[in-house]
Parts: structure tokens; sequence; C-alpha cells
């Protein structure tokens, strides 16, 4: 009897004992925290803000919370927004959105509408162009831009030289002035160089460019079908094309080899944005100093993706979100610590009256005003982007029809459209698909 | 006194076996009837507060109307049927070739079990980097020893991605479908292999004669088993394809898009539609719960 009661006591005190030190444990995590509120941020790009993050602090001294950053993939962004919300868990306070499913991501009930009390944001602030990037379907302002996104074609200058015979940008833009340029210089590079080189690095790049040079058709008719044939058969015509001329590689976008082109040589032209400098360029080919250049693409600049933040509509930290939004993405200062951390320009009207916010080099594209190039030549003309919860479902069917046609040299652009009708169709049964 | 004693008793066997009752009805059974009943309404992340009951709808739409779940039985059926027999055939000849093994045994043994225990990212992620078409391994080896000419396109071109597939089900499975034709092995009396060999029996008359026919109820496990698995997968190829830097749902083609993987999708990624991807997953359970029937039975019959 007595043994049962000892260990009984054991247990209870075990338990007990557990409890205790399980609660001393929170309390010192607390305690080591400073009992600080947070803003919890899901992002795919961690320490992306780090700068400007620290610059708001320095600038708000009586600020009480700090940003705990979550990391969540960008491609697994929307789902976890979905099940967050679907299965009443956990959110962020701040919300991201990035231009390829920020269509389907602003059909979520979730977002607080910025117009409205306590924010009163002035859309006409931004740029004309934005604003139908930063609107759901009730014409409400939900997300503000992080950056004006120009998109262009970024060249290596040693192999430019070598096989085009010059790396001026201006002759350059003179002799790929349409896609058959590049069909038949990527034909004679390919020839030149015995296959070791080819002028794009796969056939993703060019897709993905013509359908950025088309952002602004919108993939939904006023009928509520897809409407897509327009814009989609003439990137598989040429798609086929370049694909026949050797003109583009096989590379996977993004996968690891179409990083290590970005050095390796075997590749002249890059589609790249503005955000490709410091995320592409400067880590991949940190030897590359004024080995780059940039020059408007055949079909024109575009826009290539975008990231918009807003307030989740639960969230209990919508005021210090907001604090934090205006200040970073909306005011002078934060702009300036955007542009210089992270090599961002802000949609802010007002910024560009200042003929020096748009000045500025970096070292591996030599003496080149590139930002000067990028704000004043390319994003004054990039087509607005119109957004529809179909974008991921087309962007996803053109993808894999471009990837089994970089596969099969047989297939024919007319076979690349039959496959993508039936695959988008099989997708979206309910849906006319035109 | 007696009595009172045995009713006191009584509540202890229900009280020891309440967390086991309460965490499988709230863990198991609930998520189930809750996930039985969603997939008979139209229900997406997009209309969250919006269920709408449809009755059949979605179910009717799954067999009749969605090429794309078709598409992806069809995949996942290729799959096994041309993964199983190889693995069957591998992981059965292996372990009677190890069986009689007296030094190394364990040490093969162990070797050819730990792909089963390897997590499937891992795998995805190995065979990804092992069949790139750049500086893959495969490739490179495949060059030197001159068998191609030109490097293959193994991640990017359906037939070949299909492929990579079928050798992660077979390397993956055939240590697991090993060890149990070991154990079967181990079950068959010797005096069988004595009397036939006083017969004069060869090797592979005992093993036709009286090896295969005893293991047969390790086959019919092993078949079941490995339809089961088959119909399970996902995590191979999905991370085979995210490995090789694609998003393509469904890898090039979508040859690769497996029930499961269409089911996630639906569920989960294209615009979250939960009802839908219920009346999916409840369409693949009827399947599997056919085709194991038909299995067993088939196997049965021939016993």
């Amino acid at each position: 009897m007595k043994r049962k009661r000892l260990l009984t006591a054991m247990v209870a005190l075990g338990v007990t004992a557990g409890l205790l030190g399980s609660g001393i444990h929170s309390m010192a995590e607390e305690e080591a925290s400073g009992d600080k509120k947070k803003i919890v941020l899901w992002t795919w790009a961690t320490g992306q803000f780090d700068a400007v993050q620290d610059a708001y602090f320095e600038s708000h001294p009586d600020a009480d919370w700090e940003f705990e950053e979550v990391v969540v993939a960008a491609e697994d962004y929307l789902t976890k927004l979905q099940q967050g919300y679907a299965s009443g868990g956990d959110m962020p306070d701040l919300l991201m959105a990035e231009m390829g499913w920020r269509g389907s991501a602003f059909a979520l009930d979730i977002w607080e509408n910025l117009e409205a009390e306590p924010y009163n944001f002035d859309r006409s602030l931004l740029l004309d162009s934005v604003i139908s990037s930063i609107t759901n379907d009730e014409d409400q302002v939900i997300g503000v831009e992080n950056a004006l996104n120009p998109a262009f074609m970024m060249y290596k200058k040693d192999l430019a030289r070598e096989y085009l015979g010059t790396d001026d940008r201006a002759e350059l833009e003179a002799m790929f002035q349409t896609y058959d340029d590049y069909a038949e210089w990527g034909a004679k590079v390919y020839e030149a160089s015995g296959g070791a080189v080819t002028l794009f690095p796969g056939a993703q790049d060019i897709s993905n460019m013509m359908m950025q040079q088309k952002r602004n058709i919108n993939n939904v008719d006023e009928n509520g079908d897809v409407n897509v044939t327009e814009k989609v058969a003439p990137v598989f015509e040429t798609v086929k094309k370049l694909s026949d001329a050797h003109a583009c590689g096989q590379l996977a976008q993004y996968s690891t080899e179409w990083s290590n082109a970005f050095a390796d040589g075997s590749v002249i032209f890059f589609p790249g944005a503005s955000w490709s400098v410091t995320f592409w360029v400067e880590p991949y080919d940190p030897e590359g100093i004024d080995n780059w250049g940039m020059f408007t693409p055949a079909g024109g600049g575009f826009g290539w993706g975008g990231t918009c933040y807003g307030i989740y509509k639960n969230s209990e930290m919508k005021e210090e979100a907001w604090d934090f939004i205006s200040w970073a993405l909306l005011t002078d200062e934060g702009a300036k610590y955007m542009k210089e951390g992270s090599g961002f320009f802000l949609p802010v009207k007002s910024l560009y009256e200042d003929p020096e916010y748009t000045k500025g080099t970096r070292p591996n594209f030599g003496d080149q005003e590139i930002n000067t190039f990028m704000m004043e030549e390319i994003a004054p003309n990039i087509p607005e982007a119109s957004l529809s919860i179909y974008d991921n479902l087309v962007s996803d069917s053109v993808n894999m029809v471009v990837q089994m046609m970089a596969a099969d040299a047989g297939m024919t652009a007319e076979s690349a459209m039959d496959e993508f009708m039936m695959d988008l169709q099989a997708k979206i049964p309910d849906v006319t698909i035109k | 006194m007696k009595k009172k004693k045995k009713n006191k008793l009584a509540k202890w066997p229900y009280i020891f076996v309440a967390p086991f009752i309460i965490t499988y009805i709230a863990f198991y059974m609930y998520p189930m009837i809750y996930s039985f009943f969603i997939s008979f309404t139209d229900w997406t992340a997009v209309t969250l507060d919006n269920r709408v009951f449809v009755g059949l709808k979605n179910y009717i739409r799954v067999f009749t109307n969605d090429p794309m779940f078709w598409r992806s039985i069809w995949n996942t059926v290729k799959m096994m049927i041309i993964a199983m027999p190889l693995t069957i055939i591998s992981g059965l000849l292996v372990a009677v070739l190890m069986f009689n093994m007296i030094k190394g045994r364990q040490l093969i043994q162990t070797i050819n079990f730990l792909p089963y225990i390897t997590m499937p990212i891992a795998i995805g992620l190995i065979f990804a980097n092992m069949f790139n078409t750049n500086i893959g391994a495969v490739n490179s080896i495949l060059m030197k020893l001159g068998l191609i000419d030109e490097k293959i396109n193994w991640l990017g071109d359906s037939r070949y991605a299909f492929i990579v597939v079928i050798i992660i089900c077979i390397w993956k499975n055939f240590g697991y479908f090993m060890v149990l034709y070991l154990s079967g092995l181990s079950t068959i009396s010797t005096e069988y292999y004595d009397a036939a060999k006083v017969d004069g029996a060869t090797s592979v008359q005992c093993f036709w004669k009286i090896t295969l026919p005893l293991l047969r109820p390790i086959t019919t496990f092993v078949i079941v088993q490995g339809a089961i698995g088959g119909f399970q997968l996902f995590d191979e190829a999905k991370t085979l394809v995210s490995g090789s830097g694609s998003t393509i749902v469904g890898g090039p083609g979508r040859s690769l898009l497996t029930i499961v993987w269409y089911f996630y999708d639906c569920s989960f990624q294209n615009n979250s539609r939960y009802g839908y991807g219920a009346a999916i997953a409840f369409s693949m359970l009827i399947i599997i719960a056919a085709m194991s029937f038909l299995n067993v039975k088939l196997l049965r019959e021939k016993e």
C-alpha cells in the first residue's frame, strides 16, 4: 500500500514538475522577447526587407512590436492562405500576393479594404498603371504594390561581342526588332558555337516573356468565358519557330542549371525584370562586373512579377501593419530604403518628380544607367496587369505545353494549341474556353 | 461487498481505452464523416461562407465529366502494372538467393531495406539530381559508356519521366517485398525440399513446385499492399518534378499526375475545391476497395 502511495505521489510530482517546467520555460521565453507584440508575416523572401524594417524601427522608436517572419514558398503561399483561413488556423497579419496567382488570392475574403476607415488610402498617390493589379472585383484597393517591375532583355557583353558582333545596346535593339530576328540569330549562334551557346536559356523564358507582354488582356471575357486563344496561339508559334532554330536551350526556368547559366557562358540573352539584377545576376555572376547590359526586347518592355502587401481582415495588429506598409511603401523615406536595400522602385507618383530617384548603376552593368532605363524607358510602357482567378491555371497549362514542345521537336504549334485547350478544359470543365 | 468492488473496477477498462477511443473519433472518424459530408457540397476557399449542398453532382462529374480524373487513374494504374510485377519478381528472386546465405545476409537485407524507410522527399530530390539533363550522373555515365550521343531530357520528356518514376517505385519497394518473402521462406519446412531431392528434383523444379506455391499467401499480401501503395503514389512523383525546378502539376505532359496528386491539386491548390476534392478522395476509396476485393478474390480462386 505504501509503495502504491509512493508511486502515486511520484507520478503526481512528475506531472506537476513537468507542467511547472513548461510554464517557467514559456514565461522565460516571453521575458526574453520583451513581451513585444508581433506582426506575423508569411514570406518567401526572408531578409529581403531587413534594411527597410530596421529603418522603420529606427524612425519609430515608440513601436512596441516586432516582426515574426514565417517562411512559406511562393508556390505554396496561396494554398497556405486558403487552408489557414478555411480551418480557422493561424493567419499572417501582413498578407502578400504574387502577381502570378494574385487573382485567386484576391478572390478570398481575407483582405482589408485599404480605402475604408481607418486606413483611408488614396489611390491617386500611385501610378495609374498599378491600380488594376491591387484592386478586387468590387474595385476596392486591398493591397499596396511593393515595386514597379519593369522587364526587359538582359545580355552578356562578352558573348554578344563574340557571337552577335556587338555589345552595344542600341545596335542590339536595332538587330532584334521581331521574334523572327531572335530565330535568325539564334540559329547563327548555335551553329557558330557548335551548340555550346544558345541565345536563350529555354523555351519557357520565351513563353513567359510573351505572356507578360500581353498581360493586359484578361483571361476571362465579359461573358465569364476563358478567352485565351488570341493570346496563347502566337506564343506556341513563336516557341516552335525559336526551338526549330535552336535559339533556346533546354534549361527549365529557375532550375539549378538555369541559375548557373548566368555565369557559365552558355547563354547570351536572359529576359529579366528589375528584381533579376539583385536576385539572379549579382548572386549568380558575382565576377561578371561590367559584363552585362539591358535593352528593350522585340515586342516591347513588359511587367514581370510583383508582390503586393495587404492586411488580414481578422488581424489584431491592423493599425501597426498599416503603419508599416504606409511608411515602407508610400513615403520618401521608405522608398529610399526599398531602392537601396532591395533595388525596388515604388509606384508612388510623387517620387518620380525627383529626377535623382531613377538614377543609378550597378557594378555588373558597368556604367549603363540601368535605373533610368528601367524606370523611364520601360516602366511607362508596360501593359497593366489584368487579373482573373484562372491566371495560375492558364500559365500552368502554357508551361506544360511549352515543356512538351521543348522535349518533342516534332510537336507543331497547332497540336500544342490543341493540347493546351484540352488540358485547360479538363481542369475547368464547367467553363467555356475559347 | 465483492459485487461492489467488481462494479468499482468495471470503469477502469473504459477509462484506459477512452484516450484511444476519443483520439480515434476526433482524428479519424470525425474527419472521415465530415469529408464524406462535404463531398456532397460545392465548397471552395473562395466561397468559404457559402457551402451549397449539391447531392451527387460532384460524384457524377468525377465519373462522367472529368478527363483529368481518368487520366490520373490511368497514369497510376500504368505505373502499378509496370512497376509491381518487376518489384515482386526482383524481391522474390533476391529473397530466394539470399535465403541460404550464411555470411552477409543481414547486411544485404539492411541495405536493400533502406530505400523503403527513406523519406519520399529525399528520394525525389536524389533522383531529380541523378536524372538531371545537364548535370545528372545518369546522362554522364551513359555518354561516357557511349550508349547515347545526346543528353536525354529525363525529367522534361513525359516518356522518360515516366520511366524514372517506375525506377523509383521498384528501387523503393523491392527491399520491403524481399523482407516479406524472406519471412515467408522461413516458414516453409525443409522436409519438402529434402523429399523432392530424394525424388531427384532440381533446384529450379523445387522453386516452381514448392517455393512459389507455398509463398502464395505472401504474394497475395504483397500484391494487395502494392496496389494500395501504388494508388497512394504522390510524394516521389511530385518531389521529382519540383526537384527539377518545375512547378507544373503532374510533370511533363501530366504523365506523372497520379490520383493522389490530382486529389491534392483539386483540394488544396486549384482554388481549393474542398467539396470536389472530397468527392475525388471517396471515388478513389471506392476504386481501391474494388480493386483490392478483385485481387483477393482472383488469387483465392486460384488457390
